[in-house]
């Protein structure tokens, strides 16, 4: 009996302490936490280099020289099949035209590469790479010797037309022969 | 004997009464480990000036996360300035009370923020927050990740930022802007061909790929110096890549040496090394949170499909097997996943996948949805969609819930990626 009600005394006790029950009403100690006054760090760091003034400040690199194209000569575009570089048969002869011209008057040549914009951003940068590369490499095995030719790369970012059809896109696949002025010999 | 047994009872009484609070301070308010459950929250009006666009601020961070739901405005029983008092958010079966006061002077504005547990009345956070008027936003998202951390355990990400690039004319130009769409800043680059660009792990400087006067460099932002420099630049087309943890070298693509391949660059020596040596395309390396390995996209296998490999170039190992076009690859923050652009039924989708390949999940469904990148607790994903029209930032919860454009209707937007603080 004794030991019953010890462990009922001992039993309440614990009931008691175990919960800061608050009644409504009391006064909560809401003095708020004045230590975390903000410091700096990188993030605000940011936003305070990000203020407008700050930003017209900004040091942009130089960027290369553009290079001077001869608009007066053209040469058509060369195309290609849907996630390919390969060269297609029909471009085989419109690129004979342009070698016999290059070798013959010894001009300059920048081949850009483009893609339809069905692929994302960075793997048709690449794609577009491998697809001035072909052109190069078959202008070289032609006779056009490596330093004259040049190429570049544009994935989607400068299509020359923008409907989302098959004709479109078909026409976005393509290597673009940019010939260079006199100012580059 | 029974002397000793009162005792030992007045000393385990004793023992009680100075440790009440086994377990008490640990308190988990919110599990976000087991989802489905949401905690009612009620974000009351701040008091003083501009002291509602704080409190908006607050719920609008919270609401994205999706672990809360908050009560009609128009049932709330106390108003701003009263005292909490319990009686006044149990009958609504409101769990959480957000209240706050806002003070101005001059151009600094100082704001006091509660944060209340209704069922035992209790105060879980009371914190003042000062800083100059133009940065109201920033000190809401402070005070929204106090919050979110005193009921979840975890850190909040408010106050992250979105790199990305915006159409211009004919130009593209790079900006930034805070992670729900505000404040996008222009930051005075502008080039013909911009890709995404790329944070350190600190977000303290940006690289990316730049075309200008039809060569493609690498160049970094330094936030610190407000100062752009060409980091690297060769023959062929060199794409930007991840940083390493620490920002001392990055991952890139390159076809200088005839094909595109991933390389890394060692700022400081001014050394790139050569991962891969295939002749087909590699491209788009990210590195994963703890630098060893790089996820990529390789075509050697004859389409474009996820890869990793480690930092040295060995242990190659092919992730995605599903799906005929697989690009754009990035790690979440925790390593357990790699997020990717993959074509599905004639559109680019977002899927998430193990490194091992294996749990391959579909995140989207509408228009075409690119540049997938994790914000950094892993719960959030922003990304490129043309799903209105013309391309715009957008983000999302990682399980593909509550999308949302982040980039306004009018602009063309893309290549968004999330800082990592």
């Amino acid at each position: 009996m004794r030991k019953l009600l010890i462990l009922l005394v001992v039993l309440l006790m614990a009931a008691g302490c175990s919960k800061k029950a608050v009644k409504t009403g009391t006064k909560l100690d809401t003095s708020p936490d004045k230590t975390a006054a903000k410091t700096v760090d990188s993030s605000e760091l940011i936003d305070e280099k990000l203020s407008d003034k700050n930003l017209s400040k900004v040091k942009s690199a130089e960027s290369a020289g553009a290079l001077l194209e001869n608009k007066d000569v053209i040469f058509s575009d060369v195309f290609f099949d849907y996630d390919s570089y390969d060269l297609r048969s029909d471009s085989v002869s419109a690129l004979a035209s342009l070698s016999n011209w290059l070798v013959k008057t010894k001009s300059r040549v920048v081949i850009e590469g483009h893609c339809d914009e069905r692929g994302t951003n960075e793997y048709n940068l690449a794609l577009s790479d491998k697809r001035a590369a072909a052109v190069q490499q078959y202008l070289i095995s032609s006779g056009v010797p490596l330093w004259r030719l040049q190429t570049v790369s544009y994935g989607e970012e400068k299509p020359q037309c923008f409907e989302k059809s098959e004709k479109c896109w078909s026409l976005n696949r393509r290597a673009h022969p940019v010939i260079l002025g006199d100012n580059n010999k | 004997m029974s002397a000793k047994i009162l005792q030992k009872t007045a000393f385990f009484a004793l023992f009680l009464m100075f440790f009440p609070a086994f377990g008490a301070e640990a308190k988990v308010y919110i599990d976000i480990t087991s989802p489905g459950r949401q905690m009612l929250i009620a974000i009351e009006e701040f008091e003083g000036p501009d002291g509602a666009e704080i409190s908006d601020v607050i719920r609008d961070d919270l609401g994205f996360t999706g672990f809360f739901v908050f009560p009609d405005k128009d049932a709330f029983i106390e108003k701003p300035g009263q005292p909490f008092d319990r009686s006044n958010w149990a009958p609504l079966g409101v769990e959480a009370v957000v209240k706050g006061k806002v003070k101005t002077e001059d151009e600094k504005i100082t704001a006091s923020v509660y944060l209340y547990e209704v069922n035992e009345s209790r105060v879980i956070l009371g914190k003042e927050y000062r800083s100059k008027k133009e940065f109201i936003r920033t000190m809401a998202h402070a005070a929204a990740n106090d919050i979110y951390r005193e009921l979840t355990g975890e850190e909040g990400v408010f106050r992250s930022k979105i790199g990305f690039v915006l159409k211009e004319g004919d130009s593209q130009r790079l900006c930034i802007m805070d992670w729900d769409g505000h404040n996008i800043k222009k930051l005075g680059i502008k080039s013909s061909s911009l890709l995404s660009p790329h944070w350190s792990d600190d977000a303290s400087k940006l690289i990316y790929s730049s075309e200008r006067g039809r060569r493609w460099g690498i160049y970094r932002l330094d936030f610190g110096s407000m100062e752009e420099e060409l980091l690297y630049e060769d023959t062929g087309t060199s794409i930007a890549g991840d940083f390493f943890p620490g920002g001392e070298e990055f991952a890139f693509s390159s076809s200088k040496a005839g094909s595109p391949d991933i390389h890394v660059y060692n700022i400081a020596k001014r050394k790139s090394i050569r991962l891969t040596r295939d002749m087909g395309i590699e491209v788009s390396p990210s590195v994963s949170p703890d630098g060893n390995t790089i996820a990529y996209i390789s075509d050697s296998g004859g389409t474009p499909q996820v890869y990793t490999i480690d930092k040295f170039g060995y242990n190659r190992k092919r992730v995605t097997y599903d799906g005929a076009y697989n690009t754009s690859p990035s790690w979440s923050p925790k390593g357990s996943l790699i997020i990717y652009s993959g074509r599905h039924e004639g559109k680019n989708q977002i899927f998430t996948i193990r490194p091992d390949g294996t749990d391959r999940r579909l995140l989207t469904d509408k228009g075409n949805n690119e540049d997938p990148s994790f914000s950094p607790n892993g719960r959030f994903v922003s990304f490129t969609s043309d799903r209105d029209g013309k391309k715009g930032v957008y983000i999302m919860r990682s399980d593909g819930e509550g999308v949302r454009r982040i980039t306004p209707k009018d602009t063309e937007a893309s290549a968004p990626r999330w800082s990592q603080k």
